[in-house]
């Protein structure tokens, strides 16, 4: 190939770089030692991650060696990487971020009665660490969520203790001793002890906050329910008042992230599909975002469940059980062929070479991650 | 001071490194940052000379300003940039590499953020799929690596050299 041959300056190179995706990324470090040296360093590495948009994860365990691949699928680039994580009996639990959260029973261990351990990896860099065990073992992960003032990573956990929380890296979980602000409202104290936040619709992470609809309980409660991430007190927040219609519940809606706020998809009277938007967090002023014109049936618009929204307005849609790649603007849609035993999870992925600290000093197992193929997804018009 | 509408009508000399000028529209010359110091500094009296900047680029470079300078503030009604302002940026950008890398150096030079992104977006778009040796080819990179650093790296991930 005839090369242009030019010379680029040095933050040129950084903004070219910081935009491709993390496997070239990893193998321009054998460009040079200059490339090589702004590819580790950690400001540009949190820059290349800062500019990740999510993708929805899809699994499929292999045969007969019960690994599980992973395959990432984003709103805009089709391309697409497989990676393997070739350790068998270990689920997936959670992602947040580049980090994935396992749960298994460890090698070599015969304590098959536990549940097993939890475990982080970043699948990119094959980094591992086992997390310490949980004070009792009969409870389930809630949520894996980021303190960005602490910049740490945190599991959130209910057991019949309670609830506890695990910094990564940390020696052991840490139980929650006080859920809530003086005088808590009978309504949030019912809510957060018997209805913890669920894995299947993960937590939505905006404004130093999660939140999450009530899991149990009238599904006519027009109620989100906000833990602090900072303060580790739950509280309640109502949603919009123009959104709460007889018809519809609150199981038919989802909570999303929406350029950068916190988002919400509920049904009108008319069987159409509106996304909400929190555009001022501190006021609670909710905007109508979008529509979703293209529903054929009625009853379909209950299947219909945005996992990613983009701030152009793509998004990526659960719809009956199909990945489906749906622009709120000129209200397209295109089916994305899943490969053959993938299987969609709700979990969003967003790469990151970042180094984290826990991985050099926590415990490592010697898994193996591999990159097995890189394909072309196809694509088809189904509309 | 000079009014509003007289500013508007006065256009500016651009003068590239081969000699050439070019007589743009204040407000496209205000797309790039340096020129646009220039003009508050009121340091534009006859012709701006461009030293790194040849004919070729900077007529390339004036096309993006002048497209730019009326439509920088349309957004749709979902705030995006519109749709019809992106399409024109993929068909401007869509050149060949030599002239890309070009822009890309102008851009810089003369602060205009804008242009600057987009081609590294399309410079990264290029190359994302390149072998090392490629690279090291377009960028006119030397290998300053040892044989053992080369093969140091190439064990920490296998996948990535295949």
């Amino acid at each position: 190939m005839k090369g242009a041959r030019v010379f680029i300056p040095h933050d040129i190179i950084f903004n070219i770089l910081e935009r491709l995706p993390a496997k070239s990324i990893l193998r321009f470090r054998g460009v040079c030692k200059s490339w090589s040296s702004l590819i580790s360093d950690p400001y540009f590495l949190l820059c290349h991650a800062h500019r990740a948009k999510p993708s929805v994860l899809l699994t499929r365990y292999t045969q007969p060696s019960l690994g599980l691949q992973l395959q990432p699928v984003r709103c805009t680039n089709t391309q697409t990487t497989t990676f393997e994580v070739r350790c068998p009996c270990l689920s997936l639990l959670a992602s947040c971020d580049g980090l994935l959260c396992f749960q298994g029973i460890p090698f070599g261990t015969r304590r098959h009665y536990s549940p097993g351990y939890y475990y982080v990896c970043n699948p990119l860099t094959d980094e591992w660490i086992t997390l310490p065990e949980a004070w009792c073992n009969n409870g389930f992960l809630c949520a894996f969520y980021h303190h960005s003032s602490m910049n740490e990573y945190r599991l959130l956990r209910n057991s019949p203790y309670g609830y506890e929380i695990l910094t990564i890296g940390a020696k052991e979980w840490r139980r929650i001793t006080c859920l809530f602000d003086a005088n808590p409202s009978p309504m949030l104290e019912f809510y957060v002890l018997h209805g913890p936040p669920s894995l299947d619709k993960p937590p939505i992470s905006v404004h130093g906050k999660l939140h999450y609809l009530p899991t149990i309980g009238t599904p006519l409660i027009w109620l989100i329910i906000v833990f602090d991430i900072d303060s580790e007190k739950f509280g309640l927040m109502s949603l919009p008042e123009s959104c709460r219609t007889k018809e519809w519940t609150i199981h038919e809606s989802r909570l999303i992230e929406l350029e950068g706020k916190l988002g919400v998809s509920t049904i009108a009277p008319d069987a159409m599909l509106d996304i909400w938007m929190l555009e001022d967090y501190e006021k609670q002023v909710w905007v109508k975002r979008y529509r979703v014109q293209t529903t054929p049936r009625r009853e379909q618009i209950t299947w219909f469940k945005p996992l990613v929204v983009h701030d152009d307005g793509k998004a990526l849609v659960d719809w009956r059980g199909d990945l489906v790649l749906y622009d709120f603007k000129h209200h397209t849609c295109r089916k994305i062929i899943i490969e053959d035993g993938f299987r969609m999870t709700n979990l969003l992925y967003k790469e990151s070479l970042i180094r984290h600290e826990f991985f050099e000093t926590g415990y490592q197992t010697g898994f193996i991650i591999n990159l097995v193929s890189s394909f072309y997804l196809q694509q088809q018009t189904s509309r | 001071m000079m009014s509003l509408a007289a500013q508007k009508e006065k256009k500016i000399v651009l003068r590239s490194s081969d000699g050439e000028e070019f007589e743009v529209e204040v407000a496209t010359a205000r797309q790039s940052k340096m020129i646009s110091n220039m003009i508050n500094d009121g340091c534009v009296e006859g012709s701006i000379p461009l030293f790194n900047v040849d004919a070729r680029t900077l007529a390339k470079v004036i096309e993006y300003c002048r497209r730019h300078a009326g439509a920088t503030r349309i957004l749709d009604e979902y705030d995006n940039p519109n749709e019809e302002i992106k399409s024109w940026d993929a068909t401007y950008i869509d050149v060949h590499q030599t002239i890309l890398y070009d822009i890309l150096q102008a851009a810089d030079y003369l602060e205009i953020k804008d242009l600057l992104d987009l081609a590294c977006e399309q410079v990264a778009n290029i190359i994302r799929g390149k072998h090392v040796e490629e690279i090291r080819n377009t960028f006119n990179i030397k290998n300053d690596f040892t044989v053992e650093e080369e093969k140091e790296i190439r064990k920490q991930h296998p996948w990535l050299f295949e």
